[in-house]
């Protein structure tokens, strides 16, 4: 049987590899107990589109046929945008692609294209970040899931409540 | 003589056009607050869209005001049902970010109250199955012993339902004397119970004529949402998290992963699923009964100011539902900077416009119901 | 003329007072006492020694609360219409001899109509409550009502043709009814054609588990929650009312009707002389045992709409239509050929 330790490093560095030629900004493992490992790579914007190409090109390959999550964050003065897909069959196979959107205030939309095109679990994740961040996800696909804090339903606007940047709130923890 | 023209003859056009109808955000047959947008053909639901949001507390919010402990009591919220889950997914993705040890007694302590959270939810899923169906009586009777269970939580905490059991590094306190004896003994007379009730509703003609065959989920469709859980698992996805991301205690125990028997992904498979797993957890609350390890299984008692160091901390925990992921950053402050969770019931709900439409009107509470929705941890 | 008029309001005055009364009183405790039992609670203990008095409790309840305004007023009119059908129906039904105002050539087939009268009022109430909801339940109440008419029809002929006729004279012996004579253990065809009848009783009143009309999940209770307050009272005793008369029906039908057994007119005959049949005490014991045997038919329906889950109302008529239809169509050619046969008591 084959060394699990060594085969993951194996993977991972097919992962590297799929990912090569790529904005990439960082690659780096993700420690974390047990099998809650994972690589997260790190891209820029601009090669956020082409780094989705690669990894459904790869899927398959890579094992990654789980498309676990997408979450937004602010992160260094920007909003993080993680993606995480896994093995649920292997030990500790996680990739977690992640994007920093560079914001300055509260009230302003950003963008990415979006991921449920290609993995339609990610439909509901992006509604509420959308929402809640302002982060619009092009092309995004109308899989019949609608989200009542939408701004389509001429709600007032109330800003992203899930921001702090340039906010009251920033304000005070930084005095 | 005159004679009169016959009258032209007239055709009688029948309306036959399609209805649209929103069930909710309030109505018995949906599990929470949501809507849902139908266009039906008669009795026949022809599409079907959803609207969530309605539930939306701002949870996730609510963790950055908070302090680090204050948000166990947070995470419990998450699912009223299930609250051990949540706060096991937060204590776990904390623990695992400032690199807080856990004892083995405390493992042993939180996989039993999980399994127990795990039978708690899959009565209430059974009883509120059978209501949806008119099976009052089964209702009762499951009722009646998902209160054995509930009062074991009121045994062991305090509350039976928010539990605020857990804390960083193991529980708020150990499991009293006589409380795992008190814990088999309702396993014993629950194991009795199954048979009641696959003599009066699992495989009652009327129940199967009705839940048989009605909104299957093909492996595919499973795979394609990000399905877990017993959904899933009903559909013929061998995947559970306590397998292939053991958390807690569960690399110690023994146990097969539950799989549907025809692996049809009917409401009947995903009915019966459950029922399985009931078994499947007891023997596991049995397990961790006979070898819980000796010792503290004491948490740290921490108060408002207790900082996490700078990092990112991440868990996964298998809930009654399915993945439920936790992911916490930390600034180094007193406060966790983001607090998300991935939720199992997002993706059967993003498979209901697929699955409804074919339906009969008077099935669809059944469907919502045989998918185990939770919307409090969908909105959070 | 005041003479007749009298007569029939005494004996609708007995009718209410000395049966339906008391029925509706011991029913409405015992099959919610039976089914608590069922379903592992207690049932009514407050009001009244072990709760005996919760159906007045409740209804008393119910009365002193304000009805809202209708929506349209023809609201008001489908409900009482019912409550008119179900009450020409008792009067057609055999409870005692003496309360039977109505006997024409073909008796047992008015209460019937009058059943079906109450599903074409439901119908009605459902297209004017103006609701979605609404409509469908008025809907599904016309699509039971017509698929569980056709058997119900079949097995009342059934009947009629091993009576000889479709008078309740033909049907009820005035002097013996042991439980052997009684029509649904004369022949097997027979007896079937008495559990076809109850079932498509319960399909035609939308009795549970054939409640699809009043489901809960899907139609927010159906059409029963068109009212409140008073009103809503109304729809509950023209429920009572329904199953009442469809289960006297079946008794006087299938069960021996108002005939006492036979031990019991002996004595009665010997203590009360000739003319016993004719006495108050006699035709009070007759009284006393329809009410007992419907009582029991009212309390089997009862137990079964709490044991069974809800059926679908298109699988409802699907089972009408398929297995009760031609079921009560075999039971009637059989009992044709035994009588033919000579076979039949």
């Amino acid at each position: 049987m084959a060394n699990p330790k060594s085969s993951h490093e194996v993977w991972s560095a097919r992962v590297r590899e799929v990912f090569k030629g790529l904005a990439i900004q960082d690659v780096s493992q993700f420690e974390a107990t047990g099998s809650n490992r994972a690589i997260q790579i790190f891209v820029s914007r601009e090669s956020f589109s082409e780094a989705l190409s690669q990894l459904r090109r790869s899927s398959n390959e890579l094992g990654l046929s789980f498309f676990e999550d997408l979450f937004a964050m602010e992160f260094q003065g920007g909003l993080l945008v993680t993606a995480k897909w896994t093995d649920t069959s292997q030990f500790g196979r996680s990739l977690w692609l992640r994007v920093v959107l560079p914001v300055t205030g509260t009230g302003e939309l950003t963008e990415l294209p979006s991921l449920a095109q290609f993995w339609p679990a990610a439909i509901g994740s992006e509604l509420e970040i959308e929402v809640l961040f302002g982060i619009q996800f092009l092309n995004r696909p109308d899989f019949g899931s609608d989200f009542s804090l939408d701004h389509d339903h001429d709600h007032d606007h109330f800003g992203f409540p899930m921001r702090r940047l340039g906010s009251s709130t920033e304000k005070a923890e930084q005095q | 003589m005159m004679t009169m023209a016959p009258a032209p003859f007239q055709t009688e056009v029948l309306q036959t056009d399609s209805t649209n109808w929103v069930m909710g955000p309030y109505h018995p047959g949906l599990p929470g607050l949501m809507q849902l947008k139908l266009v039906l053909d008669g009795e026949l639901v022809v599409s079907a869209r959803t609207e969530t949001g309605f539930a939306h507390r701002g949870l996730e919010k609510v963790f950055e005001s908070e302090g680090w402990t204050a948000g166990v009591l947070i995470s419990d919220r998450l699912d009223p049902e299930g609250a051990i889950f949540g706060e096991l997914a937060y204590c776990q993705a904390v623990e695992d970010l400032a690199g807080i040890e856990v004892s083995e007694r405390a493992l042993f302590v939180r996989t039993l109250a999980a399994e127990l959270s795990r039978v708690v939810s899959h009565l209430g899923f059974v009883a509120r199955l059978a209501r949806t169906v008119g099976a009052e009586t089964l209702f009762h009777y499951v009722q009646r012993d998902r209160e054995k269970f509930v009062d074991l939580f009121e045994l062991l905490t305090g509350a039976r339902f928010s539990l605020n059991f857990l804390r960083m590094g193991g529980v708020v306190h150990d499991v009293t004397d006589g409380f795992l004896e008190r814990v088999l003994e309702v396993c014993a007379v629950m194991r009795h119970r199954f048979k009641e009730y696959n003599d009066l509703f699992s495989y009652n003609q009327a129940f199967l004529g009705r839940a048989r065959a009605t909104a299957n989920i093909t492996p595919e469709a499973a795979k394609r949402v990000g399905l877990s859980g017993p959904n899933a698992r009903a559909s013929g996805i061998a995947m559970d998290t306590r397998r292939w991301a053991p958390h807690a205690a569960y690399s110690k125990l023994d146990f097969d992963v539950v799989m549907g028997e025809e692996r049809e992904g009917d409401c009947h498979g995903r009915y019966m699923i459950r029922i399985r797993e009931i078994v499947q957890s007891m023997d596991i609350i049995r397990q961790c009964s006979e070898i819980m390890p000796t010792g503290s299984a004491l948490g740290l008692k921490a108060d408002e100011k207790f900082k996490i160091p700078i990092g990112e901390g991440f868990s996964r925990v298998e809930s009654s539902r399915g993945l439920l992921t936790c992911h916490v950053l930390s600034a180094g402050g007193e406060r966790p900077s983001r607090v998300h969770f991935r939720v199992p019931s997002r993706a059967p709900l993003d498979l209901l416009p697929e699955i409804i439409p074919g339906c009969q009107l008077e099935d669809i509470p059944l469907v919502l119901a045989s998918l185990d929705l939770n919307l409090a941890e969908i909105d959070r | 003329m005041i003479e007749t008029l009298s007569k029939v309001f005494s004996s609708l005055l007995i009718l209410q007072l000395g049966f339906v009364l008391p029925v509706g009183f011991l029913h409405s405790y015992f099959e919610r006492k039976i089914g608590a039992d069922l379903q592992a609670r207690v049932g009514p203990n407050r009001v009244g020694p072990l709760g005996l008095f919760q159906g007045i409790a409740d209804q008393l309840k119910l009365l002193q609360k304000v009805s809202p305004e209708l929506k349209t007023p023809q609201l008001a009119l489908w409900p009482a219409l019912q409550l008119a059908a179900l009450h020409a129906a008792m009067v057609t039904v055999p409870i005692a001899p003496h309360l039977l105002m109505t006997i024409t050539g073909l008796s047992i087939l008015l209460p019937l109509w009058c059943i079906l009268m109450v599903s074409v009022c439901s119908l009605l109430l459902g297209v004017n409550s103006r609701e979605f909801t609404g409509w469908l339940a008025g809907l599904r109440s016309a699509f039971q009502a017509i698929s569980g008419f056709l058997p119900a029809m079949i097995s009342l002929i059934s009947v009629g043709l091993s009576a000889g006729g479709f008078q309740w004279s033909n049907l009820l012996s005035p002097h013996d009814s042991s439980m052997g004579t009684w029509l649904m253990f004369r022949e097997p065809f027979l007896f079937v054609s008495f559990l076809i009848f109850l079932a498509s009783g319960m399909v035609i009143l939308s009795l549970p588990p054939f409640d699809s009309t009043a489901s809960g999940p899907d139609l927010r209770g159906g059409l029963g929650t068109l009212f409140s307050g008073r009103r809503s009272s109304l729809s509950v005793i023209i429920k009572f009312y329904g199953v009442l008369v469809w289960c006297v029906l079946t008794v006087g039908l299938f069960m021996g009707g108002w005939a006492l057994p036979g031990f019991l007119s002996s004595v009665l005959v010997a203590v009360l002389g000739e003319g016993a049949a004719n006495t108050f005490a006699y035709q009070a014991i007759q009284v006393f045992l329809v009410g007992l045997k419907t009582l029991s038919l009212m309390m089997v329906l009862g137990v079964v709409g709490r044991v069974m889950p809800r059926i679908r109302f298109d699988q409802v008529a699907d089972f009408s239509w398929r297995a009760l239809g031609p079921i009560s169509l075999v039971c009637l050619m059989g009992s044709a050929l035994l009588k033919a046969g000579g076979i039949s008591p």
